[in-house]
């Protein structure tokens, strides 16, 4: 078995205001291996993202990044991100910027600051934005604004964004919430397919128990901010999810 | 049939609400008002009279209105200065024709309106990294963050304090009349200004593409100029140009305090009872200021 990329344990999380987002996760995942993360609202799939790249930090328990502890220091947890891509249910690109740009950004994390300031890419970083840009069938938008996007399409540039930094992980928090069931499809499709050619790992956190089965070479399903089921799509039964969503799950 | 307790209710019934309850505070509360109020009124009549308002002096005239009035509608517009006969007047040093009152103006104008782009452009250089500092979910969970963030605070709210007149007496004082203290005493107080606009359009950004950013390992600095520049970009420039308007008009008035520009001379021609001259000064002034008006409302219409 070959070294985990992330490996928690006994991770928890209680925010400010004495919620608790988190309890005692031992989470890990594999080199291109895709994990499906379920659960209601609230369960703690979010905040499991978030403390893996150090957006957040734990309050108990370690977060390891190819055996590393992630939240040593703060400029450590800056360096892991480099190396881990994330999409959101938002998308978050950047207004005002070209869709071109907006890629780019995806090396903030490698350029140095005065490079950064004055919006200079290198030829090598312009041709990687351009492929990735390419690999999600979006080139002929290069030049446009996100906003003249259709939503399918602005998730899309934040995956390339994210494979920019030529990620060996990509955390996808509910990349396709806000999307029609189609452009879901086509979205996943993409992202799926990316990181299974190129070895990176992915962490899905979807709403779709139909998708997550689809997707995902497992499944973690999370209730009350504490791992509830873990295993293979088939092993996901009815009971299960009746479980994590309730007795008004009916099969959707 | 319905039962009794099923009635509608009738339309025409009149509703008697329950006696609100009137207790000692109420009533002492209810006098505090009325005292208020009365002590106010006293006050209102007495402003009238200090301020010696009274509309028959306004339409007699109070000393010579009837020459002011025909000089505002006469102004000065003389392009040459000519001596009482209606000779003109030579330069003593070059010989040439002594210029009029309307080049004295134009001229007066000008620097009435490079000292308010000089002015705005200093507040705008020093506003703007400033204001990073001074708006809350950027400084917010660290100890360094809320010292920043509190004295920046403090010292926008100080110079807002200041209305630019007040600041322009003082500079006058320290570095002698002439355009220079005008240009201090706007750029300080528009410093205090837009200070605060700009802080408060970083603190009303999307946070989504901040985050976004974040996760791509983006160094602090390099967080906000991705993710949060593009965002109040439009908006930084739109307030500047805002700015920008309104110093046009105000260095108008700090020439009247010493601080160069048109102001100083429309000053001038009053105390001396040179109305059709002060009268070239505001249509001058009227005129530059509604060109200006229009250019800047243009401009900021297309930055949006």
């Amino acid at each position: 078995m070959s070294e985990a990329v992330f490996q928690t344990t006994g991770l928890g999380l209680t925010y400010p205001d004495g919620t608790r987002a988190l309890s005692d996760v031992d989470f890990h995942i594999k080199p291109g291996e895709v994990v499906s993360v379920i659960g209601r609202s609230g369960a703690g799939k979010s905040t499991l993202l978030r403390c893996l790249n150090g957006l957040l930090v734990p309050t108990d328990g370690s977060v390891k990044f190819r055996g590393k502890e992630v939240h040593s220091s703060p400029e450590h947890a800056r360096t892991v991100r480099r190396d881990v891509g994330m999409i959101f249910q938002s998308f978050g690109l950047v207004p005002r910027v070209s869709v071109l740009n907006n890629v780019l950004i995806g090396r903030a994390g490698q350029v140095g600051l005065w490079r950064g300031l004055i919006y200079h890419w290198t030829d090598a970083e312009k041709q990687l934005a351009l492929r990735c840009l390419t690999r999600v069938e979006i080139l002929d938008q290069w030049h446009k604004r996100p906003r003249e996007l259709s939503g399918g399409q602005q998730q899309r540039v934040a995956i390339a964004r994210a494979l920019c930094q030529q990620p060996a992980v990509l955390l996808a928090d509910e990349p396709v919430s806000a999307l029609d069931p189609a452009t879901a499809r086509v979205v996943l499709d993409h992202a799926v397919r990316i990181c299974r050619e190129d070895g990176i790992a992915m962490i899905a956190n979807l709403h779709s128990v139909s998708l997550a089965k689809e997707y995902g070479d497992r499944i973690v399903a999370f209730k009350a901010g504490r791992v509830h089921f873990e295993g293979l799509p088939a092993e996901l039964t009815d009971d299960v999810l009746r479980e994590i969503y309730g007795e008004h799950y009916a099969d959707f | 049939m319905p039962t009794s307790e099923h009635k509608p209710p009738q339309p025409s019934a009149r509703i008697t609400p329950p006696q609100k309850p009137r207790t000692l505070r109420d009533s002492l509360w209810t006098g505090l008002k009325w005292t208020i109020t009365a002590l106010f009124l006293v006050y209102l009549i007495a402003s009238f009279q200090r301020t010696e308002f009274n509309f028959y002096t306004l339409i007699s005239g109070g000393k010579d209105i009837k020459r002011v009035m025909y000089d505002l509608v006469h102004p000065d517009l003389s392009w040459v200065e000519r001596d009482a006969d209606g000779e003109v007047v030579l330069s003593r040093k070059t010989g040439e024709p002594k210029p009029g009152t309307v080049p004295v103006l134009l001229d007066q104008m000008n620097e009435t309106v490079m000292m308010s782009l000089v002015g705005t452009l200093l507040s705008v250089l020093l506003s703007f990294p400033l204001s990073f500092l001074a708006a809350r979910n950027l400084t917010k969970g660290s100890a360094a963050g809320q010292l920043a963030y509190n004295s920046v605070r403090f010292i926008f709210n100080v110079l807002r304090a200041f209305p630019p007149i007040i600041l322009a007496i003082i500079f006058v004082f320290m570095v002698g009349p002439g355009p220079f203290p005008g240009v201090l005493a706007l750029a300080l107080h528009s410093i205090g200004m837009l200070g605060k606009l700009f802080s408060e359009a970083i603190e009303s950004v999307d946070l989504a593409p901040v985050e976004a950013v974040r996760a791509t390992g983006a160094s602090n600095n390099l967080i906000v100029w991705f993710g949060i520049l593009p965002q109040v970009l439009p908006q930084f420039v739109a307030f500047s140009l805002y700015r920008w308007d309104i110093n046009i008009r105000m260095s108008i008035i700090l020439g009247i305090v010493g601080a160069g520009g048109i102001g100083f001379l429309l000053d001038q021609y009053i105390r001396l009872f040179q109305y059709q001259k002060a009268s070239t000064c505001f249509l001058i002034i009227l005129v530059a200021v509604t060109i200006l008006d229009w250019g800047s409302s243009w401009l900021r219409e297309r930055m949006g």
